[in-house]
């Protein structure tokens, strides 16, 4: 499996390994919980807390790149403010 | 501890950051309860703290729409304890904010009286532990008649 380069590279493969691997079968069984996923070996580790989950993963791959998810949410957390569309060139 | 209040009336703490590499930074902190995470930092700041900005997350804006954000681990450091959370890398030069995980994690209770000038945050209500597990019944073979 192909390792990304960029912050956007990193999420766009943790979502797309998201969907294949774990979202119809965690979104029945871990609703709520948070699973961080190493986008180098598409391994998923999940957790009651986002820091868990990440700690766990850590714990097998101290280098890893991982993204991050709420199971069944949107978004790992929200905040109460909007953005421009148009940001600086890091997520670009 | 107290805090005080910005020049737009917002609520806001004096706490410290630290990375793996244990160097602690000090930050004015906004109290952002519409903020669900444990801290989010500007990335100009997460440099000089040393954080290792390894991962990404989505995070869901106040009109539903999701932005992606790095992610890290890093500890907060306030009122003589020090707890490890996620940490939101704003790509934009925003301020500090520490949102409901901080308050969670550090168990704390946050007082508001804009009227009066009052920000104070302080130990939350203990948070009930489970009663230890009970004895085991001894495995008596039963009496032989």
């Amino acid at each position: 499996m192909s390792v990304t380069k960029t912050p956007q590279g990193i999420s766009e493969k943790g979502e797309a390994l998201y969907r294949e691997k774990f979202q119809a079968e965690y979104e029945q069984l871990h609703p709520g919980k948070y699973l961080a996923i190493d986008v180098s070996t598409g391994a998923g580790f999940l957790g009651d807390t986002p820091e868990k989950a990440i700690v766990a993963l850590l714990a097998t791959n101290p280098n890893a790149f991982y993204h991050v998810v709420r199971i069944g949410a949107s978004g790992v957390y929200r905040v109460g403010y909007t953005q421009e569309a148009t940001r600086d060139g890091i997520f670009r | 501890m107290t805090g005080s209040f910005d020049s737009a009336g917002c609520p806001t703490i004096d706490i410290e950051i630290s990375g793996p590499l244990g160097h602690k930074h000090q930050f004015t902190a906004m109290v952002d309860t519409g903020f669900s995470g444990f801290l989010l930092l500007p990335i100009l700041s997460a440099f000089p703290v040393g954080l290792l900005l390894q991962g990404t997350m989505r995070i869901t804006l106040a009109d539903g729409s999701t932005q992606t954000k790095l992610t890290c681990l890093g500890s907060i450091h306030f009122d003589g304890k020090e707890d490890v959370g996620v940490i939101v890398i704003e790509p934009q030069n925003t301020q500090v904010l520490v949102g409901m995980e901080f308050l969670r994690i550090f168990n704390l209770r946050l007082t508001v009286e804009p009227n009066s000038g009052i920000v104070e945050i302080v130990a939350g209500t203990p948070i009930p532990t489970a009663p230890p597990p009970a004895p085991e019944t001894p495995n008596i073979p039963p009496a032989q008649n």
